[in-house]
């Protein structure tokens, strides 16, 4: 993709959004700003409130009460055709009455555009997305990633102030969209267009945006840069969902001492409290054990899964259930001992 | 097994057919006194496309059948989007309603529109003025259908949706996208509601009578007088119903002929 015509970008802002459905609230108290170029995603499970967010951005729902403004332009009350957003939805949407390029030029069309103007912009959103020569084709025609193509070119042919993207690779199958999904960040780099992503896949979340916000029954459970959700997650529900998390209660003993799965563990430089601890399967290291050793934790493989580029390994230890992700070159085998080497820095208190 | 399922199909398509079957043979007999015809000849056929009087019937049948039908998608299209996007609980109780042509005979709604525009200011009884909206009327529960089906495969709302985003108004969305796209599956679940307009009978016999004439009140005064040539006019009308019947399914897959040309 190239470079179409930098956009001057403006800031999306949401102030205490609330949206009640049958007495249920979809959206809780949501406060949030995207700020000028910044990508920026809504990240939780079905049904946590992403699309009923974005969507009143979009002005396809008018929240109950709070306030949303797009460039410092208050925009609750403004009807969804007068916002000047760019729209992507998961299943295209595209107008199967039109060509290629009559998709593209629609907004164009309503906007009243004069005929070379639009077409050397139609043109030029081809050359974006990559589709020259597509042109006169029936989006009938078209694959799925083709599709999502038009769609986004359709978006932004009208320069529209902010792009909106719900679940946008989600129909696609994951070839595609690993594809799609560096191409569309770095589009959205290029023009520097204000963008919110709505996604329920944390790899494209964290991959895409330059901050996450990951949303659960509602409310905002948390909001930081892919980077400080992966390191300090907030809460348990951050932390499993945000990569995974093997999520042990622990008793502080003193000394630096803990105690973890029936284990005692020396962790110097931890806060001396009770609660969950937390340890990234990935940091964990798995040393075999002969007969007669022991060490400080130690646990039996269940189950080893083979994944090509590393190996996940499930392990009891005292009575809990641990996950670990280590390299290919070492063999397990159901049922052996080994220790589980984790580095001093990689425990994380959690709230319970 | 096979033989079963054969046979049951063999009897479902002689019921289906015998009957067009005879009254082609009966529109091709001279005289059949018996048990088989004893003479055929093209006399009931040559005098029906003879008659001046069966092109103009014909042709005010055919005009009454599209206007009516145009007409109501025309008012079906538009009501549909507006309960599709804003008032989606209200759906149930327009399917009740496009039912209720069904209900009333067409006779009461006949004796009731004469009595009403007889009279000045609307004095339109016996123009076809007055028939037209009254087919309109009665064949709306079959274009209803079709329009329904229509809304229902292609995702309206979310098609709305986009539109809107681009900055496109309701009228703009609604001439642009949605009547395009649904006109198609429309028109080919419509056809239903084109033989309804094209027979209807009893309002044309009540409401114009042979002040209009269309075709089933042309076959209504020719059955009096000869039975060859009315079993001719039946046997034209299935023809007629059969021909639009596949031009629709014709329509229905011109999609998929569109891709493999396009593709080509
Ligand atoms: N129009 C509506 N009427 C009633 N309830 C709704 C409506 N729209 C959303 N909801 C409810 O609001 C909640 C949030 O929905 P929303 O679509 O925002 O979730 P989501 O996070 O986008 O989920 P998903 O990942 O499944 O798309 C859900 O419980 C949903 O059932
Ligand atoms: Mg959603």
């Amino acid at each position: 993709m190239t470079n179409a015509n930098a956009i001057s970008s403006v800031n999306i802002k949401l102030e205490n959004i609330k949206k009640t459905y049958n007495g249920k609230a979809a959206v809780d108290n949501v406060s949030l700003e995207v700020k000028p170029g910044e990508m920026v995603s809504l990240l939780g499970p079905s049904g946590c409130g992403k699309t009923t967010t974005l969507r009143a951005v979009a002005g396809f729902e008018i929240p109950d009460s709070g306030r949303v403004s797009i460039g410092d332009q208050d925009v609750t009350k403004v009807p969804a055709e007068q916002r000047r957003v760019g729209m992507v939805f998961q299943s295209y949407a595209l107008f199967p009455n039109l060509s290629v390029a009559g998709n593209i030029a629609f907004g164009l069309r309503v906007a009243g555009w004069e005929a070379s103007k639009l077409n050397a912009r139609v043109s030029e959103l081809l050359e974006v997305v990559g589709l020259n020569g597509f042109d006169r084709r029936s989006v009938l025609t078209l694959s799925g990633g083709q599709r999502q193509r038009v769609a986004l070119a359709r978006a932004l042919a009208p320069n529209p102030r902010v792009l909106l993207l719900d679940e946008p690779l989600s129909a696609l199958d994951a070839k595609i969209r690993a594809e799609l999904r560096t191409e569309l960040r770095r589009l959205q780099l290029d023009l520097g267009i204000t963008t919110l992503l709505v996604t329920h896949d944390q790899e494209e979340a964290m991959s895409m945006s330059d901050r996450v916000v990951v949303m659960n029954q509602g409310r905002i459970e948390q909001l930081g840069t892919p980077r400080d959700l992966y390191a300090t997650p907030a809460s348990p529900f951050v932390a499993a969902f945000v990569g995974a998390m093997n999520l042990m209660p622990a008793e502080a003993l003193g000394n630096s001492g803990f105690r973890v799965s029936g284990q005692t563990v020396n962790i110097p430089n931890l806060e001396n409290k009770t609660g969950r601890l937390g340890v990234r399967p990935e940091v964990i290291d798995l040393k075999p054990l002969e007969a007669g050793q022991s060490a400080a934790i130690q646990g039996v493989i269940e189950l080893v899964t083979y994944l090509g580029a590393d190996q996940q390994v499930i392990l009891k230890v005292g009575g809990d259930t641990w996950v670990a992700r280590v390299e290919n070159d070492q063999v397990f085998g159901r049922g052996q001992k080994v220790s589980l080497e984790i580095p001093q820095n990689a425990w994380l208190w959690l709230p319970a | 097994m096979t033989f079963l399922r054969r046979g049951i199909i063999g009897l479902l398509l002689a019921y289906l057919l015998l009957p067009i079957l005879m009254t082609l043979v009966y529109s091709l007999s001279s005289s059949w006194t018996e048990l088989v015809p004893k003479a055929f000849s093209l006399e009931a056929w040559s005098h029906l496309f003879g008659d001046p009087k069966f092109w103009a019937d014909g042709g005010r049948s055919l005009i009454l059948a599209f206007s009516a039908v145009a007409l109501s998608i025309f008012f079906l299209v538009p009501t549909l989007f507006a309960i599709t996007l804003y008032a989606p609980k209200l759906s149930s109780a327009l399917e009740f309603f496009s039912l209720w042509p069904f209900v009333f005979p067409g006779v009461i709604m006949a004796v009731g529109l004469i009595k009403i525009f007889s009279t000045p200011p609307l004095a339109i009884s016996g123009t076809p003025w007055l028939l037209i909206p009254a087919v309109t009327v009665v064949v709306m529960p079959y274009a209803y259908r079709a329009v329904a089906n229509a809304f229902e495969s292609a995702d309206v709302r979310q098609l709305a949706e986009a539109a809107r985003s681009l900055g496109a108004s309701d009228l703009q969305i609604l001439a642009w996208v949605i009547f395009p796209t649904v006109l198609p599956g429309v028109l080919s679940g419509g056809v239903l509601a084109l033989s309804a307009a094209f027979g209807e009978f009893s309002l044309a016999q009540l409401l114009v009578g042979s002040s209009w004439e269309t075709l089933p009140y042309y076959q209504y005064l020719t059955n009096s007088q000869d039975g060859h040539k009315s079993a001719a006019i039946s046997v034209l009308a299935f023809a007629i119903a059969w021909g639009l019947g596949s031009f629709a399914l014709g329509l229905r897959s011109s999609d998929n002929l569109k891709d493999a040309v396009t593709l080509a």
